[in-house]
């Protein structure tokens, strides 16, 4: 029963962080489109499911144009996720973000502070309980963990890499240190932080950005490498709320008078790593009631066969140095915002048709020149792009545009080097004379040199472009993780011949 | 199943984890490259306002014309997540919603009133490129001076609808989203990077160009 509500709760927490965001996205519709162009934006979607979605919702929030503006007035009062969330006009902030910003801005804010009131005392009563019945990503992680079991059932070979808790305190505190210096890492660390900005960049950009790949890592890392592994040993959310509920109302007890002989259920369920058979349980349990509502006096059996490996300082240390080194490759999963088709947006990205906006700038300087170099797409359809590089050849000591004849030679990328691809001789009587425009048929990357011939002097520029979203790279990490998992299950492998051969009992 | 550690070497491993993350988040830093962002208005100075900010992303949840974006992981750690404007996307209408539901002071609150904008919002400031602008070249345009909010207070047309920005330029990019020419002939420069100005309006095309297609010199 106490599951059920707390599954509940969950649940309920990624739905209100849904609806918000959705509720968001037609808001923005309705005040940049007006009520009956919306409709008619949504009636050209028709069988889209986001048309279907923002249909519906205006059939019954906004019947009329009045009710539309008196809605969108009142859901920008509804607004946020778990990171920081206003209702009804009113702010909760989550207390580590007021403290990482309060630290990193070298600014107190009174409202940020009343606005960390009522966490304050959810936690001096429950204590970490945010981690157990409202953390979004424990909801996946909860999932993650079943599936697990699953793998171990079917007797895949996956590692259990067990570290010390007191990592996620080492973890706040250089984090704590990082914010001094006005740096803020941990927004980006926090995977509920992030669960919220991905909802909110999908819906309103359809598209996910690096975050999503931080939390896919994170589902592997303690799917293949460590149960619960980000929540129990490096977590730093759950260092700062275990912290600030060292005294609290709510505890969890084990009375070890009624303990079955050599029953050790309750530990095993602990999805913090405690040891509730031994009674030590302490101020980094979050009251999920898991050990509670699996204890056998309910006769409840929950099987679990972790197989726990054991690896050298250094192995474990690779393993996971691994992992963090993989988060940078994460910017090659996502695709820039600016190139993404957007549904329904009603000011500019309905019209794919939107080539003004440039997709790279640069401005170089050499030798008394300066090259303005633009690049502009525009997608004509799913298969084709059509693509204008412009360069602006400023001569400084003149203080005059060059409009001399210039050169502009592409190479296009193939798989390890650039090979010439197009040259674009334009002579000074083309036809605009000004600026230098040339078009591109396909997606990839580029390396465009922009040279021209001044008082006898060669000059040239170099710049990098990407035209369209390039397929190479998501190749390039399907190979990387397709590696990991191979490796890790290598490994797993390994030390389980390891161990056997050394312990003479196995 | 939970092993034990001893102390020398959790102490050892602590320092190694802590060094790590704090000198990797400051070579983060230091090689991510340098880009000023056109903040919304409203915003502290740079410096706090990238501290200030929790990135919570509720900015942007509550603007009505979907002008506040996102930095994503091209901005470096200390940008990244951060709100700024795109202009040739989206020019901000001044609203001040973002201002008024910022939880943390990141973007100061400033009255949707007409004079108190003027005043505090101080965003950037657009300069007219004169070498592609239309106006400075021939042609009539002025299509920026329509669609400003302060016309001839922030954006003036001089002979020949040319576009004079003032200094009373509160940088909202509305300009720089209409402007016909592409590239854009008026951009936005984020407050920060005030030497750039100098530079788009120092170069200008000789104003009757015998090689003008169609035109003879002087009309």
């Amino acid at each position: 029963m106490l599951q059920y509500i707390r599954k509940i709760i969950q649940i309920s927490v990624i739905a209100v962080i849904l609806s918000i965001t959705i509720m968001s996205y037609y808001g923005y519709l309705l005040s940049a489109k007006g009520q009956k162009d919306f409709m008619d934006v949504v009636m050209e979607e028709k069988g889209h499911i986001a048309g279907i979605l923002y249909g519906a919702i205006n059939k019954v929030a906004a019947p009329s144009p009045n009710a539309a503006d008196e809605f969108v007035s009142y859901i920008d009062m509804f607004k946020g996720g778990v990171w920081s969330l206003t209702v009804y006009g009113f702010n909760i902030t989550d207390p580590l973000a007021a403290v990482i910003a309060t630290i990193s801005g070298k600014a107190f804010y009174i409202p940020l502070a009343i606005s960390i009131i009522i966490p304050m005392v959810f936690i001096f009563i429950f204590g970490r309980a945010f981690c157990g019945w409202v953390c979004p990503m424990n909801l996946l992680f909860e999932l993650n963990e079943k599936a697990r079991q699953k793998l171990e059932s079917f007797k895949v070979p996956i590692l259990d890499i067990t570290m010390d808790r007191r990592y996620k305190y080492v973890v706040l505190f250089s984090m704590l240190v990082l914010s001094l210096f006005g740096i803020q890492l941990l927004p980006y660390i926090l995977p509920y932080a992030l669960v919220s900005r991905e909802i909110y960049s999908y819906i309103f950009y359809t598209a996910f950005s690096f975050g999503m790949v931080l939390i896919l890592l994170l589902l592997l890392f303690e799917l293949l490498v460590s149960r619960r592994g980000w929540c129990r040993y490096l977590c730093p959310g759950g260092a700062f709320f275990s912290l600030l509920g060292f005294i609290r109302a709510v505890n969890v007890d084990a009375d070890l008078r009624n303990c079955p002989v050599n029953c050790q259920i309750c530990t095993e369920v602990c999805p913090r790593g405690l040891e509730p058979h031994k009674n030590i349980i302490g101020m980094e349990c979050d009251n999920c009631g898991l050990c509670i509502s699996k204890c056998p006096a309910s006769a409840v059996r929950y099987k679990f066969g972790v197989r726990s490996l054991e690896l050298g300082v250094k192995a474990k240390a690779i393993i996971i140095l691994f992992f963090l080194l993989l988060t940078p490759y994460s910017s090659l999963l996502t695709v820039s915002y600016a190139a993404h088709a957007k549904i329904i947006n009603p000011h500019a990205g309905a019209q794919t048709h939107y080539p003004q906006n440039p997709s790279e700038e640069y401005i170089s300087e050499r030798d008394g020149y300066i090259v303005n170099f633009s690049v502009f797409q525009h997608k004509q359809s799913d298969s084709t792009i059509r693509v204008k590089a412009v360069a602006i050849v400023r001569d400084k000591a003149a203080g005059k545009p060059y409009l001399g004849p210039l050169k502009m030679v592409f190479y296009r990328k193939s798989l390890f080097s650039f090979k010439e691809d197009m040259v674009y001789d334009f002579k000074k009587d083309f036809e605009n004379r000004y600026p230098f425009y040339a078009n591109l048929p396909y997606e990839s990357d580029f390396k465009v040199k922009v040279s021209f011939n001044s008082n006898g002097k060669d000059i040239e520029f170099e710049f990098p472009i990407r035209v369209g979203e390039p397929k190479s790279n998501l190749i390039f990490l399907g190979l990387i993780s397709v590696i990991l998992i191979a490796s890790v299950i290598t490994i797993a492998h390994l030390k389980k011949k390891q161990s056997k051969v050394i312990s003479p009992a196995g | 199943m939970f092993e034990k550690i001893t102390r020398r070497l959790f102490l050892k491993s602590s320092l190694i984890l802590g060094s790590a993350i704090v000198f990797g988040g400051f070579l983060w830093n230091k090689a991510a490259k340098a880009k000023v962002y056109l903040r919304p208005p409203g915003a502290v100075p740079e410096s706090k306002f990238t501290g200030q900010c929790i990135r919570c992303f509720i900015c942007g949840e509550v603007c009505p014309n979907k002008a506040i974006k996102f930095v994503d992981i091209e901005g470096g750690i200390t940008n990244i997540g951060t709100p700024y404007i795109s202009p040739r996307e989206q020019g901000c209408i001044l609203c001040m919603k973002c201002g008024q539901i910022c939880p943390t002071g990141a973007l100061q609150k400033i009255e949707d009133d007409f004079k108190k904008i003027i005043d505090k919002v101080k965003m950037g400031r657009a300069v007219v490129d004169k070498t592609i602008c239309y106006s400075y070249n021939n042609r009539i345009c002025g299509f920026c001076q329509q669609s400003c909010p302060f016309p001839d207070i922030a954006l003036k047309l001089e002979v020949w609808a040319r576009p004079v920005v003032t200094d009373k330029c509160v940088g909202c990019g509305l300009c720089e989203k209409s402007c016909i020419q592409v590239p854009q002939a008026i951009r936005v420069i984020p407050r920060g990077e005030e030497h750039k100005i100098a530079f788009y309006e120092n170069y200008q095309m000789p104003i009757y160009d015998e090689h003008l297609p169609g035109m003879p010199p002087g009309h």
